[in-house]
């Protein structure tokens, strides 16, 4: 056996790289996934028998420190027991000395591949929706993702909304309940910084002050950006897009069926500056659904005419009622007069 | 369910790369012969490629510089604080051919040389089945070929292991499931062939890429001369990082 091919070769490497699962319960079945962090293993459950997701961490940790980060993790998720959230079961180290986790296994495809789908626009709302009521709660539990984006986010099989991958979330000072936080008393987030310097998230999801470094300024109007960001990618199947200027190219640009309502809640998401984008993820919440029921949002002054365009359309009964009254009444005047 | 960390990891071992500079002159064979096993084809393959040798060339290259450095112990001098051994090697290879260049303006023939009893016929065959993109960078195919050494070489000791431990069955399970050809060969069917159910089969398989990934440190542990470089060719090997 001297000759090894390079398939052969990899599947040897990636052999070898499998997690050592021996003196667990588990039992390896296959690789589902690979992140920034870590890679995803199906593994069966031997003692209860069913099938859980193992994400393991692959990348270089001399410090200890993505370790740390996977164990921050794992602890995070354990503090947020919500549909939206996939839970956890449980966290140790291989017999190799990696950290692992183990999670329930989501039969799914990621929002990016969901969204091929041809949805129409109040159904992608609908969906969106769930996204942002998951961020409020995990904002309720004093906590930021600080990494939404499309890939980041599954659609499950009932058509279940779940968001992942926590490895950048932090907590933070919990506020109280209802309250909007100013710029002043918003709680914040220390960024982290990779060993080379880099910042940690994905850029064309990331709001400018997460862009920027600045650990300070970072805050849940932070996770309410990427929303946005998310927003913008569901109406038009694009990442945001800058012009040269560095601009945000408006969706309505790509998608012309896009309304100008549900445009401005993702421009209102995407602004540049925090005060200026809704303050919570509760408050982009209640807007959606004033766009879904058809009612002015806070994100839009509509003009008179869009107004009663808007109103036409809501009330077309009374509208076809009176139209009828006023036929009649004219009709009755004409042959009187008649 | 946890454990020591690194408990699978070798603790004690045998580095070729620090036993180029040991005393006795058995345990500086010894180590030479570890590192020609895993070095030779690579380096005969880059110098195919990185210096344009014609077979003949490249075998006299190779064969001249093994001998020339083992006898000289130039490889001894190597700093693991400055770069990775394979580097320190191929660096040295690099000169080597280059010197022999300019002295002789052409590589000739050896006549007087000891010859190292080499395979190059089939590296040559193997070469030959490289595509133009993996010949781009004679760099990037030394390290390529180098991990394919130490795979090819760790599924040689692991056999061997298994024949020690009268385990035949565990390594013709994996040779033939995870060495094999037939991507569609599932448990089942491996199972009927080998007249063993699926958990035998499942244990067995298991067994063996354990004993194969242990096989492979230890031979990593082998090519490198300190702890840092161990866990640094361990990552470029097999894509992890020990903790």
């Amino acid at each position: 056996m001297t000759d090894l091919s390079d398939k052969k070769l990899e599947r040897l490497r990636s052999l070898v790289e499998e997690p050592d699962l021996s003196g667990t319960k588990y039992r390896m079945i296959e690789k589902i996934a690979s992140g920034g962090m870590g890679s995803v293993y199906l593994v069966l459950d031997g003692e209860l028998d069913r099938k859980v997701a193992l994400k393991v961490l692959t990348v270089p940790d001399s410090s200890g420190q993505m370790a740390h980060r996977m164990i921050r993790e794992a602890k995070v998720i354990a503090r947020l027991e919500h549909p939206a959230i996939v839970p956890i079961h449980d966290v140790g180290l291989l017999p190799d000395g990696r950290v692992f986790y183990i999670m329930k296994y989501v039969e799914g495809v990621t929002l990016a591949r969901f969204r091929e789908r041809h949805l129409s626009v109040p159904d992608l709302i609908r969906l969106f929706q769930r996204i942002v009521d998951a961020v409020a709660f995990v904002h309720s539990r004093s906590i930021l993702h600080r990494d939404l984006k499309p890939s980041n986010i599954m659609v499950g099989s009932f058509g279940e909304v779940l968001v992942m991958d926590f490895g950048l979330a932090v907590a933070h000072a919990h506020k109280a309940e209802n309250q909007t936080p100013t710029s002043a008393q918003a709680p914040t987030a220390n960024l982290e910084k990779t060993a080379s310097g880099e910042i940690m998230g994905t850029p064309a999801y990331m709001s400018p002050e997460q862009a920027s470094g600045d650990g300070e300024s970072v805050d849940q109007r932070s996770d309410i950006y990427s929303l946005g960001a998310v927003l913008y990618y569901l109406l038009t199947e694009r990442h945001p897009s800058f012009s040269p200027a560095g601009e945000l190219i408006h969706p309505r640009q790509f998608n012309r069926e896009i309304s100008r309502r549900i445009e401005a809640i993702c421009l209102r998401c995407m602004s540049q500056s925090r005060e200026s984008r809704y303050q919570s993820a509760e408050s982009l919440a209640r807007d959606l659904v004033r766009y879904l029921d058809d009612e002015p949002v806070d994100a839009y002054r509509e003009r008179l005419w869009e107004v009663a365009t808007r109103w036409a359309a809501r009330n077309k009964v009374i509208l076809l009622i009176l139209a009828g009254y006023l036929i009649v009444r004219y009709l009755v005047f004409f042959f009187l007069r008649v | 369910m946890t454990s020591e960390p690194n408990s699978h990891f070798p603790t004690t071992r045998f580095s070729a790369v620090k036993g180029l500079r040991n005393a006795d002159a058995e345990t500086r064979r010894r180590s030479w012969n570890a590192l020609i096993a895993v070095y030779w084809r690579p380096s005969y393959k880059y110098t195919r490629i990185r210096w344009k040798l014609d077979p003949e060339q490249a075998q006299d290259a190779i064969q001249s510089f093994f001998l020339t450095a083992f006898e000289k112990q130039y490889l001894a001098d190597f700093d693991p604080s400055i770069a990775r051994f394979r580097t320190y090697l191929r660096i040295c290879l690099d000169r080597f051919i280059l010197k022999e260049r300019q002295s002789s303006d052409r590589l000739k023939r050896g006549g007087d040389i000891e010859h190292l009893s080499l395979d190059f016929a089939s590296a040559d065959s193997e070469l030959n089945r490289l595509t133009a993109s993996a010949t781009e960078r004679p760099d990037r195919l030394f390290d390529q070929e180098w991990v394919r050494s130490i795979l090819v070489l760790s599924i040689h000791k692991f056999k061997a292991t298994c024949v020690e431990q009268e385990k035949e069955i565990n390594f013709a399970l994996f040779e033939r499931y995870d060495l094999g050809d037939d991507a569609s060969l599932t448990y089942a069917q491996l199972g009927e062939q080998f007249a063993l159910s699926i958990e035998t089969v499942t244990n067995y398989l298991a067994w063996a890429r354990r004993q194969f990934r242990q096989t492979v440190l230890e031979t990593i542990a082998e090519l490198t001369a300190t702890e840092e470089e161990y866990r640094e060719e361990v990552l470029a090997v097999l894509g992890i990082k020990l903790t």
